[in-house]
This record gives C-alpha cells, sequence and structure tokens, in this order.
C-alpha cells in the first residue's frame, strides 16, 4: 500500500492559480489595490499596464541569449525534490516585474538593467578560505552542477511568484572555496558600476549591495546558486550572471549579480541593515504571523493571479530550515 | 483731504504670523546651511581635499526612511523619470547651496523685528 507523506512545502490543490487568473495582469495589478494610483498617473499605467508581446520580451535580453557563452549548458535536468504544488509563473511575470535596487526603486527596471555588462564577468573569493582567488564566471559554471529547481520566491512586500531556476547548490561553491574552521559567515556582494546601474550614482547609499548567510545556512540543501531561469541565462534584471535563491527568506535576501563571496569570523552588516535595520535585517526569515511596518505579511499575491492566499512559515520550507534557528532564541528571525 | 489707512498689526493677523514663521524656516535653513558648509571646510582643512556633501547624503544620514519612502513613492505610482534623473540630479548639489538659497529668500520676506 503507498502511503504518501504530504510535504511541507505541498500546498492543497485548492490553493492552485486559476489559469484565466495566472496570465492576466491588469486584474493583477487591480487586485493589489494599486489600479486607483494608475489611473492618477496615466504614464506609470501605460508602463506598467503593458503586457509585453513575443516580440518586446525577446529583446528585453538581448545580451544574455546572444553573447552568453553558457547558454549550452541549458536546460539543465530537473531535481524533482523541490518540486512545488503550485503552478509556475509565466515568465513574462518574472523578468518584468523586478526588484533590482541598484536600478530604481521601481518595477520597471528590466529596461535599465539591459545596461548592464555580464561578461567578462569575474567573482573574488577571499576572507577564511585556505587560498583566495578570483574565477571566471564561465569557469565556475564549468566546475558546478547544474541543475534545475522549482522555487517559491516570496517578497517583503507580500507579493510572490514560483520560479524554475536553473543553477548549483550553494554548499558548492563553499566546498570550491574550502573555507577555514573560523569561517561563520558568508557575506556576497554585487557588482558596482554607476555608469551601468544609474542608482548607484546615489554615492550617499553603502554600495555595494550586501548580504549574508551563516555557514549553516550557505550549506543548507535548500539554498542555491542561481545562473538561470526557464531553462536560459539569467536576464539581466534577474540577477545575471550569478544570483542566490534562499526561498525561505524574503526576496531581499537573494543578492543579485554577485561579484565576490567573503567567508567572515562574524556577521557581516548587509546593505539593508546598514539603511533600515528595524524593517530589513540580518535573518529576515518569512513569518506570516510578524509583519511588516508597511505590509501584512499574512498572506501574499501571487504575481500573474487575482486572488491573495496564505504565507506560510518559513514560506513553506520549514522542515528544510527550521533546526538551523532551533538555538537563535532573542534573535529577531523574522524581520 | 487726506487718507487714513487702517493701521494693521502684523504681529496679530494670520499674514503677519506667516510671516514670521516664515522668517524662523528660514533662518533655520540658514543655520543648517552654515553648518553644513562649515563641515566642509573643517574636513577640507583636515584632509586636503575638498568634499561637497550632497543634499541627499544630508537627507541619508538625517532620515534614511523617509529619503527611501519618497524615492519609491515617486519611482513606482509618479514616474521614474521624476526621481532618475530629475530629483537625483538635484540631491547631488550641495546641500548648503540648495538649503542657503531659499533660506536667504525667506528670510529677506520676513518681517525685521527691529523695526
Amino acid at each position: 500500500m503507498l502511503i504518501r507523506r504530504k510535504k511541507g512545502w505541498e500546498l492543497s490543490e485548492a490553493a492552485a492559480t486559476p489559469q484565466a487568473y495566472y496570465v492576466d495582469r491588469r486584474r493583477l495589478l487591480a487586485g493589489m489595490g494599486i489600479g486607483g494610483l494608475i489611473l492618477a498617473a496615466p504614464a506609470a499605467l501605460q508602463r506598467i499596464g503593458a503586457v509585453p508581446d513575443a516580440a518586446s520580451r525577446a529583446a528585453l535580453h538581448p545580451r544574455a541569449e546572444i553573447d552568453d557563452p553558457s547558454e549550452k549548458l541549458y536546460p539543465a535536468p530537473r531535481n524533482v525534490r523541490y518540486e512545488v504544488d503550485r503552478p509556475i509563473t509565466a515568465e513574462k511575470y518574472v523578468t518584468t516585474y523586478n526588484n533590482f535596487y541598484e536600478f530604481g526603486s521601481h518595477k520597471e527596471i528590466h529596461h535599465q538593467a539591459q545596461e548592464l555588462r555580464v561578461r567578462p564577468w569575474e567573482v573574488r573569493i577571499d576572507g577564511l578560505v585556505e587560498r583566495e582567488m578570483t574565477i571566471d564566471i564561465d569557469r565556475l559554471l564549468r566546475r558546478m552542477p547544474l541543475e534545475e529547481r522549482v522555487y517559491r520566491h516570496r517578497c517583503v512586500e507580500a507579493w510572490s511568484m514560483t520560479v524554475p531556476w536553473t543553477g548549483f547548490p550553494m554548499k558548492a561553491i563553499v566546498d570550491f572555496a574550502r573555507p577555514l574552521a573560523a569561517a561563520r559567515y558568508v557575506e556576497m556582494q554585487t557588482f558596482f558600476d554607476p555608469e551601468a546601474a544609474r542608482g548607484q550614482r546615489q554615492a550617499w547609499y553603502p554600495w555595494p549591495y550586501s548580504e549574508g548567510l551563516t555557514i549553516e545556512e550557505a550549506t543548507n540543501e535548500l539554498a542555491f546558486l542561481a545562473t538561470g531561469v526557464y531553462g536560459k541565462p539569467l536576464p539581466k534584471q534577474n540577477g545575471a550572471p550569478l544570483r542566490l535563491a534562499v526561498p525561505w527568506k524574503y526576496g531581499f535576501k537573494s543578492i543579485k549579480s554577485i561579484v565576490r563571496f567573503r567567508f567572515e569570523a562574524t556577521r557581516p552588516r548587509t546593505f539593508w541593515e546598514r539603511i533600515q535595520p528595524a524593517e530589513y535585517g540580518f535573518w529576515a526569515n518569512v513569518n506570516p504571523h510578524v509583519p511588516h511596518r508597511r505590509w501584512s505579511q499574512s498572506t501574499e499575491q501571487v504575481l500573474g493571479t487575482q486572488t491573495r492566499i496564505p504565507t506560510r512559515l518559513f514560506n513553506g520550507y520549514g522542515e528544510f530550515v527550521q533546526h538551523l534557528y532551533d538555538r537563535l532564541a532573542g534573535e529577531r528571525l523574522f524581520t | 483731504m487726506s487718507i487714513i489707512k487702517p493701521r494693521v498689526s502684523n504681529t496679530r493677523s494670520g499674514h503677519g504670523l506667516l510671516l514670521q514663521v516664515t522668517g524662523t524656516v528660514g533662518w533655520a535653513l540658514a543655520a543648517v546651511a552654515l553648518i553644513t558648509l562649515a563641515y566642509e571646510l573643517n574636513a577640507y582643512s583636515e584632509s586636503g581635499a575638498y568634499r561637497v556633501i550632497p543634499l541627499g547624503e544630508l537627507w541619508f544620514n538625517v532620515n534614511v526612511a523617509s529619503l527611501n519612502l519618497i524615492q519609491a513613492v515617486v519611482q513606482r505610482y509618479l514616474h521614474p523619470f521624476l526621481w532618475d534623473p530629475i530629483i537625483i540630479t538635484v540631491l547631488q548639489w550641495p546641500a548648503w547651496s540648495l538649503l542657503g538659497a531659499p533660506a536667504a529668500i525667506l528670510v529677506a520676506i520676513a518681517p525685521d523685528r527691529r523695526r
């Protein structure tokens, strides 16, 4: 007799998104309650309400499709251990509704992000490691075991999506770096190029963007470094050529366009901790019962749908990561 | 025939109160502008390199939450172009000049209490 135990990350069929909503972005915007604001700003309506057709989508990331020498690595085989019981979000939403603070604070940064040059691209590994090194991204990719994983992604702004990332476990790069025993944290940094990323011209911000994980988090099986999405190399607006995907944390932890991994003995101060530590802390684990100052975290709007669904502790990945935090009482684990 | 103008006390009317507030705000802005300029000059005397403090940096140091929030509101609900490049350009100007100019105007139009 087959006994099927429901995984912690699975959702019921009733929670699945109806296809009619799944493909209708205008309804999503109305459902999010910002339609009135959009109507008040005709220019914004034109920009935000437009659903890109096939031709304009192809124009969104021409360099990634033409110049990226890693293109032949995709698609990679899917690791079915990380399937989710929720429809994969349509590519047009994932590639046109982005947060990438280096290019601005709005959601239409996929236009500006095309200014970023992703080749050549080097990754620095330093700090408490056996041997510091700088490695070309394509050499690194040839050494890493690429696979596809479907993860839920939950933004602190209370929207979510389901994304088929391609990449490799972060543990693989930790093993590759060979950290010393004293290393307890991994700090990651993104690029600094104000010519390409206009947001970085605001010199008062503590660029480059940085994020951090404990070694235990970084080597957890869920921690993933994405290099592709939808069976293709990552578009620039999604963090090409290398980004983090930690699905049990809010999206701002999943740093994009990484150029550096630094292994440290003490906890690094992240970009957002330097700016607004009360709102965007180091741990930032998803918890529906701990609201953000501006957004309730109890429910989430799935991109491409009109309805909201309940948010789950650790974004539904508790069985993988809960044990990481059992001894951290007193820490602000959910901010 | 002489025309007798009604005597209006500026200090008792709403208009007068507004002018006094204008003067107070003007002097406050002037004080911040002077402090910023003094900070720049002090840093120059110590390091030998002159570095202007842009208005954005001053705003960031005084209240980063409001800077962050207003950027998001402007870019998401008004128009991205309004923030970048228009407002960003203004925020990159020297704080002392951006505060000093309105300060001078406000102080000039405020009533002189010595009269």
